[in-house]
């Protein structure tokens, strides 16, 4: 057969235009290769070398824990996080490359829901925190001393240092930027209900939520509290959605009625907003405790040392519970 | 037998190569006077150096000073927030900055490691001052340093160059072209030697912006130790009087600002580091317009006296600044 | 459209490729830096890289799997790599173009003759190949040397680029130096100045990729060749064949390129691309048997002749210290193309074509030498092992380099070991402070470490005459100013230190802490010294004291091979 005899000049063209045809497609082939790259293959890239977490290597096997023997692992601790709906926990230790005694405790716990997860953590935050901010969508973190907790989902993370050392904290936080990546929260993880205080004067960060028994009374469930600034003096703010204005208002009544039983001093209230708001307010040993209800929702000011204050906050917060209801 | 027209024809030829002849010889001779040299070299060559035209020093880019605004210290994690309110102390960035400054930002670039390690100055800082200086309407902001390792690598693994680059700011990598022999007048080290001129060349403002480290030879490296930077050559000769190369460049160099970022504080292992383990954090950040107070005071927080940085006292006695940092006033706060 | 119109354009779009892969070997995120071009592919498509790397490794290298497309397309069109895709070839045939422009017909015709020295280019080949073979007999991969791929890689990226990229600095920030680069520079200018005489002369008579191609192109499917047996003879087709196959008569179709200029030339169309044989008949190049088995031969005795030097055993030169990554020795020798992509990719240009340091056969393998460049090797960077073709520098991570993570338990690769040379060390020698080396070790904790002493400055044992304060005033002159450094003490007879803080040719000042007691009698200066010593368990060779070292000929500390992570037999720790 011959591909292109001296006067096969059609052929030829269109032989020599699918030759260039395949030379554009190599070049196209070429140009797609090279954009997909990472320099950190190369070393070279930005902040490359940088050791997240991997000064620590896990030690041992890794150890879950139920319902059942949850206790053995964390004891007097227990209950509290079974209250709150605990499913599983997985526990890892980690130590440094370079110093064997130096190390921490991972503790995974499952709790089943993002409001589960949150309420141990903050329930358990403790006052000389220092928020974690880069942790990613609906994640909340802290270190403190020797141990860092971050909330994730339906994950509740503690850590806990061997020491306190600031390496030991580095290598801890790599390993919690590496988790908030791996646990990554969803959107129906967020929990909205902290967007419902009042966004200025509100301490960010400051937010607990109690699933049941808040402040002692059985009947108060899902109650979101958060430490409120009124000029220089501090408030805690509380609020409870419930299913319907009846039931808020059943509720309402029934804490004021606990709250008198205990040995609280029925006092007035000052101001419409509060009146309209059926707020009522007690004595309670010295501080000052408020409930009322808007709309669906139970709120109120909880230990407050200045009635004034007390109250100023109240009715903020009865204001933008008001623009929810709406 | 030969015709006249022939014999005019040759005599014509004859006066013009005549002509030719003598053209060249005044060429040869010409050329020879102009580059006649009789002396040959001397024993140096005193217009002209060996690296090119020699410069008398560099400008001075400082701002006029105000008692109780020279150093203020702040407190704090969040790099941008404490330099932010450490300027805002000092008169904020208009008292620096004024519109269409062309302004050059000298961090520590030394080493191809990253900003976990800090023995870099942080990106943070630096896109923080260059936003700042961009605010005022700067006309132009320059990041440059002469890396110790390659610098390609340093500034990009640094983060500087990302940062830089980010925030709008120039970053300019060392040149061999960009050295020009420089001597210090009332210096005895900086005779001739190459330093790094280009980059500040068209600028009018110079800040300054250096990590706090730990350094076995010149016991700490902070923002005087920083003008290093500018030495070009084989600098390294200079080790064996560092002390006295530190106080001269920091005669050398009048900066607008100088920023010293102890958030986190090398504390052993340096210049280099390498390891996390070496770092503490210490959570300061000082801006100063006298350099030798804001090390002086970098000194505490690796645990120093003043006195076991002899560089400090040379400089002051020098005239760069004061030792005793407290009776500038610093002006302090805390940001959360 | 011609086809020969579309082969030129063919040649021009991979000899455009090619410089642009060379420009884009550079570190960096832009577009014309090295992002994921690939920039090994012409090197990976080279049928004789495969080859010589499966000759030498007995293995087929992952990455080299293009080659294979290139001999099946051979073997059904024959070899259209050299006449169409070889940017060397590309070089040679536009340059023999300019030679040979206005040249008569009939003196083109004679340069593109058939000659019978074409058959060297086959013994090259073998010769090579016997290099590579056996393994037991120091097989070492030497075909890099001729193959005309990595040949102009290397001329590309170690010459013309450093040469043209002086003031445009598009490839990197400062120029850019190549020790050994002189002799690349003229092993390619003769081979290209050759075409002058011969056109293609490099392709006809010493390539040793075409020899490999012409092999194996004699079966293939589709040949160049008469459609008739008979034809006026005017050679016309000869004018400007490339391979110098004699297309008018018995065509040897191992040396056709496929050019296809014989079929343009000639004008009664007599010449076809086809199935069939020429009508005028083929013949085989003229290689004799004796030729063939007496290359073979003295390729096998060639690679044990070149170790005779011990240079791969106890005779190591101690200044080839590898790039990190590197195989051993002999594996790296059946690898390294001497193609210079990790000398062009290194950042800080410490990587270098060695010259014969390393022996023969590492005639342009990569050695660091950290008097070159801008920094030894860079902790965090390990560009030259992701650039290599062949994997003689592994492709490793930045972990493993590092000894993190996974390879924490292996710990860093070492390249080396640095040794201080104590008579030529400032501090060691002169009493001198400096400790340069130790600031600049990029290891924590650092592998530098320093033994302090105080010594006494020569000529500086004087008495008191008197003291003032925190001034004592000495008997004989001692050089002003000198002492004022923070570097020097004065020491007591009672055995105390005090730092000096000024001095005049008769006197020192002390400012710190209170003159001891007794201070009557002669003083001493003394000068505080850090000694640098090395922690061989740390250091990993890296280089970058050696090249911040201020003894700026002969470094006072220097790397060399002992201890090195690739080889068993230099190691130095017990």
């Amino acid at each position: 057969m011959q591909l292109f005899s001296g006067r096969a000049r059609t052929l030829e063209s269109v032989v020599g235009m699918l030759i260039l045809l395949v030379m554009v497609a190599t070049a196209a082939g070429i140009y797609i290769v090279s954009q997909n790259y990472n320099m950190a293959r190369f070393g070279i890239a930005s902040g490359s070398g940088q050791e997240s977490g991997g000064d620590f290597l896990p030690v041992g096997k890794a150890e879950t824990y139920n319902n059942d023997n949850l206790y053995e692992k964390i004891d007097g601790k227990a209950p509290m996080y079974q209250e709150a709906g605990f499913v599983k926990l997985t526990a890892q230790r980690f130590a440094a490359k370079s110093n064997s005694e130096l190390g921490f405790e991972l503790y995974v716990y499952d709790m089943n829901n993002a409001k589960n997860a949150f309420s141990v953590y903050s329930r358990q935050k403790r006052a000389d925190a220092t928020d974690l901010n880069d942790l990613g969508v609906s994640a909340f973190g802290y270190v403190a001393g020797n141990e860092i907790c971050i909330s994730l989902g339906r994950n509740y993370i503690e850590m806990i240092g061997s020491a306190e050392s600031n390496e030991l904290v580095d290598g801890m936080e790599g390993i919690a930027k590496d988790l908030s990546a791996k646990f990554k929260p969803t959107d129906n993880d967020k929990i909205v209900e902290l967007g419902y205080f009042p966004p200025q004067g509100t301490v960010a960060g400051s937010w607990k939520l109690q699933i049941d028994n808040a402040f002692g009374f059985d009947g108060l469930t899902d109650a979101y509290s958060a430490t409120y600034k009124i000029g220089d003096k501090a408030v805690s703010i509380f609020f409870s959605k419930r299913k319907n204005a009846d039931e808020a208002k059943a509720i309402a009544k029934n804490y004021y009625d606990f709250l008198i039983t205990n040995g609280g001093k029925a006092v007035t209230v000052d101001g419409e907003v509060l009146k309209s708001a059926g707020a009522s307010v007690a004595d309670f040993y010295g501080s000052f405790e408020m409930v009322f209800s808007t709309g669906v929702f139970v709120g109120g000011v909880h230990e407050a040392n200045d009635k004034q204050a007390a109250e100023k906050a109240a009715e903020i917060l009865i204001g933008r519970l008001k623009e929810i209801n709406d | 037998m030969t015709e006249p027209n022939q014999i005019n024809s040759a005599r014509r030829q004859l006066l013009i190569r005549g002509a030719k002849a003598a053209a060249s010889i005044a060429a040869a001779v010409g050329v020879a006077r102009w580059l006649y040299d009789p002396k040959g070299p001397g024993a140096k060559n005193e217009e002209v150096g060996f690296l090119g035209t020699s410069v008398k020093g560099l400008s001075d880019f400082s701002v006029p000073r105000k008692d109780g605004q020279v150093i203020s210290i702040v407190k704090g994690q969040d790099r941008a927030k404490t330099v932010n309110k450490a300027i805002e102390l000092l008169g904020g960035i208009e008292r620096f900055i004024k519109p269409g400054d062309v302004v050059v930002i000298k961090p520590n670039v030394g080493f191809a490691t990253p900003p976990l390690l800090g023995a870099t100055t942080h990106p943070d800082v630096i896109a923080a001052v260059v936003k700042l200086c961009y605010e005022k309407k700067a006309s132009k902001v320059i990041v440059t340093d002469n890396s110790i390792n390659d610098p390609a690598s340093c500034f990009t693994i640094s983060g500087i160059s990302k940062a830089a680059s980010a925030a709008g700011a120039q970053v300019v990598m060392p040149r061999d072209s960009y050295f020009s022999p420089l001597t210090l007048e009332g210096g005895s080290l900086i005779k001739d030697w190459p330093i790094y001129c280009a980059p500040f060349a068209k600028a009018n403002k110079l800040i300054g912006i250096a990590p706090l480290k730990n350094h076995h030879r010149s016991v700490a490296s902070m923002t005087m130790k920083n003008w290093y930077g500018l030495l070009g050559g084989r600098r390294n000769v200079f080790h064996q009087d560092i002390n006295n190369i530190i106080a001269e460049l920091a005669m050398l160099v009048k900066p607008t600002l100088v920023i010293l970022d102890g958030t986190v504080t090398m504390m052993t292992n340096g210049p280099t580091g390498g390891s996390v383990s070496d770092l503490k954090k210490t959570n300061t950040m000082i801006v100063s317009c006298d350099m030798v107070a804001a090390d002086a005071f970098g000194c505490s927080l690796l645990n120093l006296k003043p006195a076991d940085l002899p560089y400090l006292a040379i400089a002051e006695k020098a005239g760069v600044g004061t030792v005793d940092y407290e009776s500038l006033k610093p002006l302090r706060a805390e940001v959360t | 459209m011609k086809i020969t119109t579309v082969r030129r354009i063919n040649q021009l779009f991979f000899f455009a490729l090619f410089v642009w892969f060379c420009i884009v070997t550079t570190v960096g995120e832009k577009f014309w830096q090295i992002r994921n071009w690939p920039i090994n592919w012409i090197l990976q498509i080279d049928p004789l890289v495969a080859l010589g790397t499966i000759v030498s490794t007995r293995k087929f290298y992952g990455p080299l799997h293009c080659a294979i497309g290139v001999v099946i397309l051979t073997i059904i069109f024959g070899r259209f790599f050299c006449g169409w895709i070889c940017p060397f070839g590309a070089i040679h045939q536009f340059v023999g173009y300019l030679g040979n422009r206005g040249k008569k017909v009939a003196v083109k015709i004679r340069l593109n003759i058939y000659r019978k020295a074409q058959c060297i280019k086959y013994l090259i080949l073998i010769f090579f190949l016997g290099m590579a073979v056996f393994p037991s007999l120091a097989g070492t991969l030497q075909t890099g040397l001729l193959d005309p791929i990595p040949l102009v890689t290397r001329s590309f990226q170690l010459m013309l680029l450093p040469i043209f990229d002086r003031g445009t600095y598009l490839t990197s920030v400062n120029a850019r130096y190549y020790e050994f680069g002189w002799l690349i520079f003229t092993v390619f200018a003769t081979a290209v100045l050759l075409n002058l005489f011969i056109p293609r002369f490099y392709c006809r008579f010493i390539c040793p990729t075409g020899a490999f191609l012409g092999i194996i192109s004699r079966f293939s499917i589709w040949r160049i060749g008469k459609t008739k047996s008979e034809c006026i003879n005017c050679k016309m087709c000869e004018k400007a064949c490339e391979g110098g196959c004699e297309p008018s008569g018995n065509i040897k179709i191992a040396e056709c390129v496929l050019c296809f200029n014989c079929r343009d030339d000639c004008k009664h169309d007599l010449i076809a691309y086809q199935t069939l044989p020429s009508l005028a008949g083929e013949t085989q190049v003229d290689v004799s048997r004796r030729g063939v088995v007496l290359s073979f031969v003295s390729g096998i005795i060639a690679a044990p002749a070149t170790r005779l030097s011990g240079k791969v055993a106890s005779n190591w030169y101690t200044g080839v210290v590898r790039p990190p990554g590197a195989l051993a020795e002999p594996e790296f020798l059946k690898r390294c193309l001497k193609c210079g992509q990790c000398m062009r990719v290194c950042p800080t240009n410490v990587i270098q074509p060695a010259g014969l340091e390393g022996g023969l056969e590492g005639l342009w393998s990569p050695i660091l030498n950290n008097r070159i460049g801008s920094s030894g090797c860079q902790l965090n960077c390990v560009a030259c092992g992701q650039v290599c073709p062949t994997s003689a520098i592994r492709p490793i991570t930045l972990d493993e380099k590092r000894g993190l993570g996974d390879f924490a338990s292996a710990g860093p690769i070492k390249l080396g070991t640095a040794f201080v040379d104590q008579g030529r060390c400032l501090p060691w020698s002169m009493d001198k402070p400096c400790i340069v080396c130790q600031e600049n070790c990029p290891v924590s904790p650092k592998a530098i470490f320093t033994k302090d002493v105080f010594t006494t400055v020569r000529d500086s044992v004087v008495s008191i005459k008197q003291v003032t304060e925190n001034t004592i005033e000495i008997d004989r002159d001692i050089p002003a100013d000198k002492f004022a450094t923070g570097d020097y003490y004065v020491l007591f007879e009672d055995g105390s230190r005090r730092k000096i803080s000024s001095n005049t040719a008769t006197s020192v000042g002390i400012s710190e802490g209170k003159l001891p007691a007794a201070a009557a009698g002669k003083i001493e200066i003394q000068v505080r010294l850090q000694k640098p010593c090395v922690d061989i368990e740390k250091c990993i060779g890296c280089g970058v004291c050696e090249h911040e070292c201020p003894v700026s000929g002969k470094r006072a500390i220097r790397i060399t091979a002992e201890g090195e992570t690739r080889s068993t037999d230099r190691r130095l720790l017990l």
